[in-house]
């Protein structure tokens, strides 16, 4: 099947299950309980024209992409180190089974009580995505060809080149299927804390304030932004770290 | 360089690889190990290597020697170039590429010069194992059944090339073949 026809089919997918949500929401018939695709959009195309839909997004993409980039940063530098010295990783791994096993909206109320509602997106996407990164990151490390590591061992390699030629190629696959995982987590917990917390603002606020007037509208049309930021946001991040993989200079070159 | 080895073992799980193996070599020759397989030539070359410990018996005149090796397997990082995975064990210095590169041509076609090692045939992943091995500074060069995946036309451009490079350094080849040892101008040995 070529690229247009599959283009076309999924396409058709949509199509199909967009004409079905507009017949639910037509039989339905009331704007509480569930609304129509077109009025989703109008809602949105509403919300575009304000510069408020703009300073809401700018606030909650920055604060959740800040907890991410941060954690994504920390777990590979605490994975990196736990690898190295295995003491960082025994100390670490208490922490890590804490971080994983708590409900985020424990930490939410913990982050409220400790930082205010400015930061929880922040707080929240760290404390979400750095034990993902963490665990991608020494699964990656560990992945490292065996035979390789002896192999620069008899050529006296620097732990630069190491790092450069076998490690990087091992750990990118763990970092990226991590990224996956992660990213859409973030999204998810940021906004519910800030549901939560209710920063002024934010996405979340709009969710909340959706609620209290009972606009399922609102609703669904910031739900639509939070799944293309997402998307947005993985895409890119996904993309840069592709640059990073070994070969991209080849592949480029066998395409052009 | 004199290395001389004396009565030396290692055992696998109760089983002896190595049984009291004593070797004297000198710089200058290439020696042709051999021995029919699970006669104990790679771990004999891993001891060697330091990657193995032996279980008992001496190794005298490693102490500060560089040793370089061509393992049984190519070891090569597949993402990278053969020029690539060569420069990366080469001691930093300005024109490695240029150095790798001339070194690769000789035995490689030279548009799988920047191609991904992965994408390389068995026979050419073998050539530049062999080539890392020979573009570092070395005292002694351990090959383990170097020639491998090679056809006797490459094979005796490789034999040329190996020994145009070891030239007055101590090499240590393992191989089944006999004719082998003589288009190295090699001594023979028996483990």
């Amino acid at each position: 099947m070529n690229a247009g026809v599959l283009r076309f089919k999924k396409a058709g997918i949509i199509l199909f299950w967009l004409l079905i949500w507009q017949a639910a929401s037509t039989a339905v018939h009331n704007s509480i309980i569930l609304v129509g695709p077109l009025d989703v959009i109008l809602a949105l195309l509403n919300q575009i024209r304000l510069a408020d839909f703009w300073k809401t997004i700018g606030f909650s993409f920055g604060k959740i992409s800040l907890g991410f980039l941060s954690a994504f940063a920390a777990g590979i530098l605490a994975g990196g180190a736990a690898c190295r010295y295995p003491i960082i990783g025994d100390f670490l791994s208490p922490l890590m089974a804490l971080m994983k096993s708590v409900p985020v909206a424990s930490f939410v109320i913990l982050a409220l009580i400790w930082a205010g509602s400015e930061n929880l997106s922040v707080i929240i996407g760290f404390l979400v995505v750095f034990p993902i990164i963490y665990i991608q990151t020494i699964a990656g490390i560990k992945s490292t060809d065996r035979q390789l590591l002896e192999m620069a061992d008899v050529f006296k390699m620097s732990e630069a080149k190491r790092f450069f030629y076998l490690y990087r190629p091992a750990l990118l696959p763990y970092l990226a299927s991590g990224c996956r995982v992660a990213l859409g987590m973030s999204w998810k917990s940021g906004i519910a804390a800030e549901v939560i917390g209710v920063p002024l603002h934010s996405i979340g606020e709009k969710l909340y304030l959706s609620k209290i007037y009972l606009n399922t509208a609102d609703l669904f049309a910031w739900t639509l932004v939070i799944i293309l930021l997402s998307a947005l946001l993985e895409s890119f991040f996904l993309w840069l770290l592709s640059l990073a993989s070994p070969g991209i200079r080849q592949k480029k070159k066998e395409v052009g | 360089m004199e290395l001389v080895i004396r009565k030396l073992c290692k055992s696998f799980g109760g089983h002896f690889v190595l049984d009291q193996v004593n070797l004297h070599l000198v710089s200058g020759n290439i020696y042709c190990l051999m021995g029919p397989s699970g006669s104990g030539k790679t771990t004999l070359f891993h001891i060697l290597l330091g990657l193995v410990s032996a279980d008992s018996g001496e190794v005298n005149g490693l102490n500060g020697e560089r040793i370089s090796a061509v393992f049984q397997e190519n070891r090569l990082c597949e993402a990278f170039t053969p020029v690539e995975n060569v420069t990366m064990v080469m001691p930093s210095s300005g024109n490695n590429k240029r150095k790798a590169r001339e070194a690769l041509k000789r035995l490689l076609p030279d548009e799988s010069l920047d191609r991904p090692a992965v994408t390389l045939s068995g026979g050419m992943k073998r050539r530049v194992a062999i080539i890392r091995a020979l573009m570092v500074p070395f005292d002694m060069v351990i090959m383990d059944e170097p020639f491998t995946g090679l056809d006797e036309e490459t094979k005796q451009q490789v034999i040329t090339y190996i020994k145009e490079q070891s030239a007055g350094r101590l090499v240590l080849i393992s191989t089944h073949q006999e004719e082998d040892v003589q288009l190295l101008n090699g001594i023979k040995i028996h483990l």
